[in-house]
């Protein structure tokens, strides 16, 4: 359990250092992706939506203390779509390679439209523009393409301990 | 137990959501100046030697794939010439990157402002993490004597205002983004203006110009200074590149080139203002 958790620390960490010291030198038609939201939905997709979601929370967090945008607002946003992404799969056959892209690209559109949306709600106007549009649509490809990595990194380092209850309802790649 | 399962699954988000909807209303109440703003210094601070490291541990990786990459059979006479003449380039183009790097270096000193006002020197080392701001990230900090809203400008003009100063980072809102805006006036007519922020690669206007002013394409625009503004006056910041003037239009549509452009800047000055 400890390790587990301690895992997921350094792996929370290495997520903020290369979403804020890397990817800005990797963008890609002017976006960089949220590596936090596509971590986050590989561990709900694997490992359930409370874990996920709550990794999200985490993520998105780590990822406010970086933005001019209230702090929690990236955390409400990918933590509500890492859940609902953790939902509706559970729903879905067995995965397929093409699964994780496909998933995070999806996320990606949602916590985009949250992010923008709430964000917008609570007085950031400036995020209310037809250019997000594009900005998010854009992001969402670049979310499925590091999924290809950042899928099984993340859902390797989340993986229970063994013995432990929660490696009894995993279900498993 | 699917339904203990299912309870335990709504409260999680029940509490994640009530989690961030309270953090969300707590900082922006706060303003950013609250318990979130100095989170978030610390926050930076803490992963300032992180980020300087991760910098210092890509550079030699990257030259060492350079070198790689340049090496080959030391027998092949050719490739030998060729790798030397590489190299020489190589020399070349860093002698003409040092000798850009004091061009700016010369320009920023000269930048046409008020001399009574400081500066702080700092670099830019660190782009924007998110998709939806445009922002650069300073090597300096509150230590350095920068604080909140102080002007930044590069050799050209003005880039921005520093949004959130830690200890020893700053970050830098972008003149470029959405959440800016700054009071402009024409060097020839006096006409003023507002520049609110669009995404960089869009076309950049001056909103607000009466119908009537006496505004023309190649006019210089600066900072306007008026009393609420977190701009000194007389900070060159672009120049005019078309107006369209419409019958029945309220305002003209005013085109502006940037003077300042933080992607093609290393070096920046903060300008301690208001003076203290």
């Amino acid at each position: 359990m400890i390790a587990r958790a301690f895992r997921m620390g350094l792996l929370l960490v290495l997520l903020v250092v290369l979403q804020t010291t890397v990817f800005p030198h990797l963008r890609i038609a002017g976006v960089v992706p949220d590596l936090g939201l596509v971590a986050a939905v590989a561990i709900s997709v694997h490992y359930g939506p409370e874990f996920g979601g709550s990794f999200g929370f985490a993520a998105g967090l780590a990822s406010d203390l970086f933005l001019q945008t209230p702090l929690g607002l990236s955390a409400l946003a990918f933590a509500l779509t890492a859940y609902l992404v953790g939902v509706a799969q559970s729903r879905l056959m067995r995965p397929a390679w093409w699964v994780a892209p496909v998933l995070a690209a999806a996320a990606g559109v949602v916590g985009g439209l949250l992010f923008v949306g709430i964000g917008g709600l609570v007085g950031q106007d400036q995020l209310f523009v037809l250019r997000s549009i594009r900005t998010i649509l854009l992001a969402a490809l670049y979310d499925g393409i590091v999924a290809l990595v950042l899928f099984p990194l993340a859902t390797a380092v989340a993986r229970p301990d063994p013995r432990s209850p929660a490696a009894l309802r995993a279900p498993g790649y | 137990m699917a339904e203990y399962r299912s309870n335990r699954r709504r409260t999680i988000l029940i509490l994640l959501i009530l989690s961030s909807i309270t953090l969300i209303t707590l900082d922006s109440r706060g303003g950013g100046s609250g318990v979130g703003g100095t989170v978030r210094g610390v926050a930076r601070d803490a992963f300032a030697p992180v980020q300087d490291g991760v910098d210092g541990i890509l550079s030699p990786v990257e030259d060492w794939w350079d070198g790689v990459t340049r090496s080959g059979d030391i027998k092949d006479e050719n490739r030998k010439l060729r790798r030397q003449l590489q190299a020489a380039r190589g020399a070349a183009d860093r002698a003409k990157a040092a000798a850009a790097e004091n061009r700016e270096l010369k320009r920023l000193a000269k930048l046409p402002i008020d001399g009574s006002i400081d500066a702080v020197e700092a670099e830019i080392i660190l782009g924007s993490p998110g998709n939806f701001e445009a922002t650069v990230g300073l090597n300096r900090g509150m230590d350095a004597g920068i604080g909140d809203n102080m002007p930044v400008v590069s050799g050209r003009g003005l880039l921005g205002r520093v949004s959130r100063a830690s200890k020893s980072r700053s970050t830098v809102l972008l003149l470029t983004d959405r959440d800016s805006g700054v009071s402009l006036r024409d060097v020839r007519s006096n006409a003023v203006g507002v520049l609110n922020g669009r995404p960089e690669g869009s076309d950049q206007f001056l909103d607000f110009v009466k119908a009537d002013d006496d505004v023309k394409k190649g006019d210089e625009l600066v900072t306007a200074g008026s009393e609420d503004s977190p701009f000194p006056s007389g900070i060159p910041v672009g120049r005019i590149v078309s107006v369209r003037k419409r019958p029945g239009d309220l305002n003209p549509r005013i085109t502006v080139a940037l003077y300042g452009d933080a992607s093609r800047t290393e070096f920046v000055r903060v300008l301690v203002w208001p003076v203290p």
